[in-house]
């Protein structure tokens, strides 16, 4: 049991972590808007609460150096908070600071003491008028309690609340305490309490790790109803909470001064109430929300686990492929109707498994705030980040691979693109420059944009410096598109010096191999003077997709359906009337097709009437002709190694219900792939004048 | 932290010691479950605990009222110090169980 105990001790401490760093991205964007728009209440209401809450929260688990170092920040934006103080850049680069000590301070050594901390607090202090010494008794409570004695609290007038307080059923399991958060609220003024202990079960039916004991609080302060519950706030999902203030119409505690007795009654009452119910948080329907506004409705859930449910979801999709071949070989009504029922049902779950892993792209992006704060001031260059799509939703997966990458692109436009507020000045340009992100979904992808206004990449100087490293030669024909891909070749970079932020080549080449890895693909524009702009195409998901089955000769294959507008057929006639060329006329319009038996050189007669698979890709459209259409499939997407790397239009591979393997193309690649074929020949060098697969010339 | 129970011959008594936590929940339940089902005169003693977490507090008053409704008789072995019964005041319990119930005559 001690080991027990001690795991999850562990796992309080963790789940803390977990929290604090996201609440450290919610204070560091905070900070940088501040230091952006200038003095704004809610946005220094905002660090107050993050600071409070990891002041209060790291009390609690046992963070106790990490509370006191907080202490005095958090009083600091107290201070601005009551309009005493006025924020200012000092305070907002302490506090950058700051938030960097305690990232520090959660992934290393919490109990260690560190001088540059003490600096940073000192600085505070001094700016804040506050007393730079504190009696340890004070320190220490400070600590325990996660709360000092409010500024200037006597001055203001007092009010009475009623605090009704009641922690749900895990409240101490998951490392809270409400004797703590007693005592804070104790600190905001004068406060008489009394414990509901009707709820408390006999000794064998105990649960003693749950919390049963309810309290109602009257409190006469000064503060606000939002400071009352700023004492509540990292407890609040796991709570009932009521504040009201006692003077309320028909209040029975209005017309008599707060004592423990009348308290007591208020206490017993609804301590009496509450037995009947077998869930004590289950309370009215009114009064919850009444108590509440914001009802706990998320659940902190390990990766690990999700990343099982996705595997056995994974494993039952194609287990379900296996049972509708099975029904339909059996061709029984029953056996088909149940198949279908559990095809339904898995893919309703496999949607349901797949949205749990997908969380919107804000964290991600607001993160980069910082780093262009940080690199601005380092570069000496005025530079404002503005975010787009930050709800955007992608899978977990594929927004933790794509930190790195994004950092490498705002860094190179940093270092490179943007240009010093001189040139800037001297070339009419306006300042601050600007770096945009952006996120939006296109079908079955997302695209994130990243641009900046600044030089634009010198297409003469890639060029050369191609030529110099041989990846090109000198009289070759490159349109702009493609000189600008290859910033992305390896050791790549015009740079003339090697700086801190970039310059080494390596970046680029990072990003793209990333991007790839992630089934992605990445492309520039750039216009001299004007700026850059880096377009990252990722896949919604790496797991599961759905697809449809289609076969030429005995090859089966799966086209993802997010992209596959419609089917329609292709006759031998059809094919006569094009004259040799691969277009299908679709409703009076001509588009493309790509055979894919010629494609993949598969041996046999292709049937009389083909069928087109009519697919967009952000150059419009274009066809597959496919052998057969066999039906929708659900696809669980498996990577097909090394050795097939390189082949552009083979996005995965997936196990059908046969046992036998279907490749999952990539139509946006395969066109891609035809079109550079098209355009060279066979040893790769261009022939004619460029054309691209709808015989238009392209623009070099 | 700690939980004795030395048993004499006529009395258990249950000596808390140190900090009492969630993590002494489980522990502290089940010699207070043996204690009632002994019988007899029970004694809890509170001289050197330091604190007393809710858990804690829940267990002794839930054991107070079990062994009140019994019959049994219960007392506090020993002094309690300051800081505990100020503790039982701040999380608003009117008085430690024993003391109450003890009080009330139960």
């Amino acid at each position: 049991m001690r080991q027990t105990i001690s795991i999850d001790s562990e796992q309080f401490k963790q789940t803390f972590r977990e929290e604090a760093r996201e609440i450290l991205v919610d204070l560091e964007s905070a900070l940088l808007e501040l230091s952006e728009f200038g003095e704004n209440g809610e946005l220094v209401g905002k660090v107050f609460r993050a600071l409070h809450t990891i002041k209060g929260s790291g009390a609690m688990f046992g963070f106790e150096r990490l509370a006191a170092f907080t202490h005095d920040l958090e009083t600091a934006f107290d201070l601005v908070r009551a309009g005493r103080l006025q924020v200012n850049a000092e305070l907002i680069d302490l506090t950058l600071a700051a938030v960097d000590q305690i990232r520090g301070m959660l992934e290393g050594d919490a109990t260690a003491e560190s001088p540059v901390r003490e600096e940073i607090l000192d600085k505070v202090r001094k700016w804040a008028g506050i007393a730079v010494v504190q009696e340890p008794e004070e320190k220490a409570e400070v600590a325990k309690t996660g709360k000092a004695a409010e500024p200037g609290l006597g001055s203001e007038p007092l009010r009475e609340w009623r605090i009704h307080f009641v922690p749900g059923p895990e409240f101490l399991k998951n490392g809270a305490n409400p004797l703590l958060l007693l005592q804070e609220l104790k600190h905001l003024g004068r406060m008489s309490v009394r414990a509901c202990t009707a709820g408390i079960p006999s000794l064998k039916e105990i649960d003693p790790e749950r919390c049963y004991v309810a309290w109602d609080a009257v409190l006469n302060t000064a503060v606000s109803r939002d400071a009352i519950r700023d004492v509540f706030i990292f407890v609040e999902g796991s709570c009932e909470l009521v504040i009201d203030p006692a003077v309320a119409e028909g209040d029975a505690l209005s017309e008599a001064p707060p004592d423990s007795e009348k308290v007591g009654e208020t206490c017993a009452g609804l301590g009496a109430a509450k037995e009947a119910n077998t869930d004590r948080r289950t309370g009215p329907a009114d009064r919850r929300v009444h108590d509440h506004g914001e009802m706990a409705t998320s659940l902190r859930v390990p990766v690990g686990k999700l990343d099982q449910l996705v595997n056995l979801v994974g494993e039952l999709v194609t287990v379900q492929a296996r049972l509708s071949e099975l029904a339909a070989q059996r061709d029984d009504a029953e056996v088909v109707e149940v198949s279908e029922e559990v095809e339904r049902l898995t893919a309703a779950l496999r949607e349901n498994s797949m949205n749990i892993r997908m969380i919107p792209i804000r964290g991600t992006f607001e993160k980069f705030r910082r780093l262009v704060h940080d690199l601005a001031r380092d570069l000496g260059k005025d530079v404002e980040l503005t975010l787009e799509g930050t709800e955007t939703e992608l899978d977990k997966t594929v927004i933790e691979q794509l930190g790195d990458p994004l950092m490498h692109l705002i860094r190179n436009s940093m270092d490179h693109g943007i240009e010093t507020r001189e040139v800037r000045a001297s070339s009419g340009k306006q300042s601050p420059a600007r770096i945009h992100l952006s996120a939006r979904h296109a079908g079955a992808s997302v695209l994130i944009g990243i641009s900046d206004d600044g030089a634009g990449i010198d297409a003469d100087a890639v060029r050369e410096r191609a030529v110099d490293r041989g990846l090109i030669g000198r009289d070759a024909r490159l349109s702009d598109a493609e000189v600008n891909a290859l910033i992305f070749q390896p050791g790549f970079s015009t740079a003339k010096q090697v700086t801190d932020v970039s310059g080494r080549g390596v970046g680029m080449d990072v990003v793209r191999q990333r991007v790839e890895s992630l089934r992605g693909t990445v492309e520039v524009s750039s216009k001299a003077g004007a700026g850059t702009s880096v377009m990252l195409r990722l896949p919604l998901t790496l797991a599961i997709i759905d697809g449809l089955l289609v076969s030429v000769g005995d090859a089966r294959f799966v086209l993802p359906l997010a992209n596959t507008l419609e089917c329609i057929e292709l006759t031998r006639e059809d094919i006569a009337r094009a004259n040799g060329k691969q277009v299908v006329n679709l409703r009076g319009k001509l588009i493309p097709y790509i055979s894919l038996r010629q494609h993949f050189k598969i041996s046999g007669e292709p049937p009389q009437i083909e069928q087109i698979m009519v697919v967009e890709t952000e150059n419009g459209r274009f066809g597959l002709a496919v052998d057969q259409v066999l039906g929708n499939c659900q696809s669980v997407i498996k990577s097909l190694g090394r050795f097939y790397r390189n082949v552009q239009a083979v996005s995965g591979a997936t196990i059908l219900g046969n046992g036998s393997v279907a490749l999952i193309l990539d139509s946006e690649r395969m066109f891609k792939e035809v079109e550079r074929a098209t355009l060279r020949g066979p040893r790769g060098h261009p022939v004619g004048p460029a054309k691209n697969l709808r015989g238009n010339p392209i623009p070099q | 932290m700690g939980i004795a129970l030395p048993p004499t011959e006529d009395a258990n008594l249950i000596r808390l010691e140190g900090e009492i936590d969630i993590d002494d929940a489980a522990e502290l339940k089940e010699r207070l479950l043996q204690a009632l089902e002994r019988g007899g005169e029970l004694l809890v003693s509170l001289e050197d605990a330091g604190s007393l977490d809710v858990t804690a507090m829940e267990l002794l008053w839930a054991a107070a009222r079990d062994a009140g409704a019994k019959g049994m008789k219960v007392e506090l072995a020993g002094p309690v110090p300051e800081a505990l019964t100020a503790s039982f005041c701040d999380a608003g319990f009117e008085a430690i169980p024993w003391q109450r119930l003890t009080g009330e005559g139960a």
